[in-house]
């Protein structure tokens, strides 16, 4: 008799644990935010279980291991009541006016939104400035959208037809918001393909807003540019176009009802293939992409940002903000002699030196707050025949290289003084130096005093970092091509295939296209790290490829 | 013991003394009851040509509104360039003669959807150039999808007459029917369904002055969709009604037209899950000064038309789910009388061509 109790109290306990845990595993479901991507044929958005190029399999990704639960909807019903977030990627038509009503339903109950948006253009035909999406976003959360493609100056109607061959670089705007802080403080652009610009009004009766990232430039708004059948020519129409500093990203929060939502004025930017595109070793192609990919999800599910994804692994991230912060001292630094000049703040007491496969950085430190006037020049031997025949010369008001006596800005150098003086060369003009045998920093009082620049005592050693850079491009001027390839492209020495190789990329390798040979064949292009001759079989313009410079001795 | 008696009659007498005496029996009884919509905040709609509360004249709603701030609420003008007002117990859209933008849209439904309170007078679209709040508009197609409840592009008529003889008439294509002497477009109820709403209303003195027939789904779902006041049968939903007003011709489309039926006029959604209410009405007119809430003599409360009075100060307080109010109206008595609107000048009368006979 006493067993059977027992048996029944073991049954009755089983059974109970066995509620438990069931009512424990619909807890935390419940508790895991619901990530709603609205998926309709009406307006063709892009989805999340689309694994091609176009598709969104690589952010959902990311929310899934933020802890989201996924699942797509269409906007032609209402969205379930517990949505937490709802995406809206790539709509290619004007939502509905009856779906944008149960969008806002699932708003106003305390939804956040993430809209990437692309602009008009061949075969899209999006909403835009007075839409009902432009007049909610803008009056609640204070981002609203503006009409027009994105044009960069070397852009034509072939290529913004596609997004491949539309590639952009946006910088990151001043204005620090968590989202994208790191590309802020690293100088990471985000890649673009066909971006629209949005209006932000940074400060609203209950919103606040701010943008992510900029370009220069103009947004081309007549629809008659992108008719293939009668095109008119991209033109900055004043009054009708937007131009100036053109903002493509941005955030906002209102303050009433507690909700966030985010504008991408690029839907590239979250795709697979594009913005989060991984290369064979699986880094990402545009970590400023990654990065913002990873930090909007966190911040959209309203997680702490120590629980966002770290930055993208394998890569070097240093600030160059005229600070010591940032760098390892555990690697190796140059001492140098104190007191070897008379004004400390010229007076070097250590140098530091690292580059990773694309720019060289280096930290200046002196016995006091180095002067803002500050230049530092180095003599390297790149081809090391024991002639130190590169010069770089570092000011404040630019970065130059001196060879053969010629001088040449670098425009993707980087050169700030503050407590320490501090710079990122990019190694095709330093290049992949181990030491740098001479280096010496002075000022404008120089003149005036007749103050002998302090010279490090030995040759600097540069520490090799096994590391990429997380902007290998980082030009803002420059017809931007991507290799177009099913396996390898060389890039050469010359404009032929008798010259050297120099390295090789793999498909889909951005790059900055800054000159041709006679015959148009070979165009030459460079990155950080390299410069050299690619062939124009092998590459997708971005523009009209005539336009580019001959260079002189490539006939 | 003589005593205590004692004192307990000056005790009364004093108790009397100072108690208040009761009103007096003869005062008149209050035409407007106490306030019974108290710290209530209702919300009109005014940027799309809807009804104002504010017009005087016979197309505002000024007396309605009069009537709901006698009763203690409180009238706000709904300014959608603030975003949609957290405090609002419940929104009257009074006939809008422009679409509602879409923002605007979805900031109203979301308000809905979300256990809002709305009353929706639809204007008879046909009578205008075009379609007002269409069948198809995003406002109907929300509230179609989601509610059951919708308003068609048409107008409910019935012909005064029978039609003209069909003269001869040959040719191809459908035959048009005249109308000799126009159309009924001023109707009283013919029935109404038992519900808070329609309490105390009698169907015969519920006038409509030109209104839209009703889609409702009353099917079992998660809300109740009460269909409440119906015209007689001898009436239907004619499509073509601009070209009526323009050619005076009329032709009963059978699959086009709603067929002749009690057709809905007035319905009312309510979702306890949500806590939305919605009435919609196929009619502004029911409400506005010149019409559903005309009086006589002029500036009076004297209203001529007291079911239409009685029924939408019910249907605020059914949307509201707040008790209803007793009204009782002075004189005249209810004169609700059917009106024969529109009378179309028929200039010239449109007449059937005949088959062109060969001309020498």
């Amino acid at each position: 008799m006493q067993v059977t109790h027992r048996k029944r109290w073991r049954r009755v306990l089983v059974l109970l644990l066995l509620l438990c845990s069931i009512s424990g595993t619909a807890v935390s479901q419940n508790l895991q935010p619901l990530v709603v991507f609205v998926e309709d044929n009406t307006i063709r958005s892009a989805s999340r279980s689309d694994s091609g190029p176009d598709g969104l399999t690589r952010f959902a990704e990311i929310l899934t291991l933020y802890g989201a639960r996924v699942q797509f909807a269409s906007l032609a019903d209402p969205l379930p009541e517990e949505t937490n977030l709802i995406v809206l990627v790539r709509p290619l038509v004007p939502i509905p006016n009856d779906q944008l009503g149960h969008l806002w339903q699932q708003v106003e109950r305390g939804a956040n939104v993430l809209l990437a948006l692309d602009p008009v253009g061949v075969g899209v035909n999006t909403d835009g400035t007075t839409s009902g999406i432009d007049r909610l976003f803008l009056q609640d959360y204070g981002v609203g959208l503006l009409n027009g493609f994105l044009m960069e100056p070397w852009f034509n109607l072939e290529s913004v037809s596609e997004p491949r061959t539309s590639l952009s670089l946006a910088f990151p705007s001043e204005m620090d918001h968590p989202v994208s802080q790191p590309l802020s403080q690293y100088d990471i652009p985000a890649h673009l393909w066909g971006a629209r610009p949005l209006r932000v009004e940074a400060l609203g009766v209950d919103s606040t807003a701010f943008p992510l990232f900029l370009d220069t430039g103009f947004a081309e708004t007549n629809r008659n540019a992108f008719n293939a059948n009668a095109p008119v020519p991209f033109n900055a129409d004043i009054g009708a176009d937007p131009q100036g500093r053109l903002l493509l990203g941005a955030v906002g929060e209102n303050t009433r009802t507690g909700t966030r939502i985010a504008v991408l004025g690029d839907s590239e930017i979250l795709q697979n293939d594009f913005g989060l595109a991984r290369r064979a070793d699986g880094d990402p192609f545009s970590p400023g992409d990654q990065i913002l990919a990873d930090r909007l999800a966190g911040w959209l599910l309203e997680l702490p940002e120590d629980q966002w994804n770290p930055l993208p692994a394998g890569f070097t991230y240093l600030s160059v903000d005229g600070s010591a912060d940032g760098w390892n001292t555990a690697l190796p630094g140059t001492a140098d002699a104190p007191a070897d000049v008379p004004f400390p703040a010229y007076d070097i007491t250590n140098i530091r030196a690292v580059r990773n496969d694309s720019y060289l950085y280096l930290l200046i430190e002196t016995a006091s707050e180095p002067a803002q006037d500050t230049q530092v020049s180095l003599d390297v031997d790149i081809d090391q025949d024991g002639v130190l025949e590169t010069r770089i010369l570092l000011t404040p008001q630019a970065v130059l290289v001196q060879r053969e006596g010629l001088a040449q800005t670098i425009p993707d150098s980087a050169f700030v003084v503050g407590s320490a003086i501090e710079a990122r060369i990019p190694l095709r003009e330093i290049g992949e130096v181990n030491i740098i045998p001479s280096l010496c920093i002075s000022g404008s009082r120089e003149t005036a005093f007749e103050q002998s620049p302090d010279c490090a005592d030995t040759a600097v050693t540069v520490t090799a970092l096994d590391e990429r850079d997380p902007a290998p491009l980082r030009f803002d001027d420059t017809m931007l091509i991507q290799t177009r390839t099913t396996g390898t492209v060389n890039l050469r020495g010359g404009p032929g295939t008798n010259f050297e190789i120099l390295t090789e990329y793999r498909n889909n390798e951005p790059l900055a296209a800054y000159g041709r040979n006679e015959a148009g064949t070979w165009i030459a292009v460079q990155t950080a790290s390299q410069r050299g001759w690619i062939t124009v079989d092998l590459i997708r313009p971005s523009g009209d490829l005539n336009a580019l410079p001959v260079l002189a001795g490539a006939e | 013991m003589k005593n205590r008696i004692l004192a307990a009659v000056v005790l009364m007498l004093a108790l009397l003394l100072v108690l208040p005496k009761p009103a007096a029996q003869s005062e008149p009884m209050l035409q407007i009851p106490a306030p019974t919509l108290d710290g209530i905040n209702i919300y009109f709609t005014e940027s799309s040509g809807e009804a104002s509360r504010f017009d005087r004249g016979d197309p505002g709603l000024s007396r309605f509104a009069g009537l709901l701030s006698q009763l203690g609420a409180n009238l706000f003008t709904l300014e959608w360039r603030n975003g949609f007002p957290t405090d609002a117990d419940m929104v009257v859209v009074a006939g809008p003669t422009t679409d509602l933008t879409p923002d605007q849209t979805a900031r109203l439904w979301a308000y809905v959807a979300n256990g809002g309170h709305l009353l929706l007078l639809a204007q008879p679209a046909p009578e205008l150039p075009r379609a007002v709040l269409p069948v198809n508009s995003p406002l109907f197609a929300l509230m179609w999808n989601d509610l059951g409840l919708r308003a068609l592009n048409q107008i409910i008529v019935t012909p005064n007459a029978e039609p003209s003889p069909q003269p001869e008439f040959s040719g191809e294509g459908p035959t048009p029917v005249p109308i000799r002497d126009g159309l009924f477009t001023t109707f009283n109820a013919a029935s109404i369904a038992e519900h808070p709403v329609t309490a105390g209303v009698n169907p015969a003195g519920l006038t409509f002055f030109g209104a839209r027939p009703l889609e409702i789904d009353a099917a079992i779902q998660g809300f109740t969709n009460t269909p409440l006041a119906f015209t007689a049968d001898t009436y239907y939903g004619e499509s073509a009604y601009t070209e009526y007003i323009t050619t005076g011709v009329v032709d009963y489309n059978i699959g086009q037209d709603t067929p002749y039926s009690n057709i809905p006029v007035i319905a009312a959604h309510q979702n306890d899950t949500t806590g939305t209410r919605l009435l919609l009405v196929g009619d502004r007119d029911i409400a506005t000064n010149g019409k559903g809430f005309n009086v006589s003599p002029a500036g009076s409360a004297g209203f001529l038309y007291p079911d239409n009075v009685r029924l939408m100060i019910n249907a605020v307080s059914w949307l509201l789910n707040v008790p209803t109010t007793e009204f009782s109206f002075p004189t005249p008595a209810a004169t609700a009388t059917v009106t024969i609107t529109p009378s179309p000048t028929l200039s010239p009368t449109p007449t059937v061509q005949a088959t062109p006979t060969s001309s020498s």
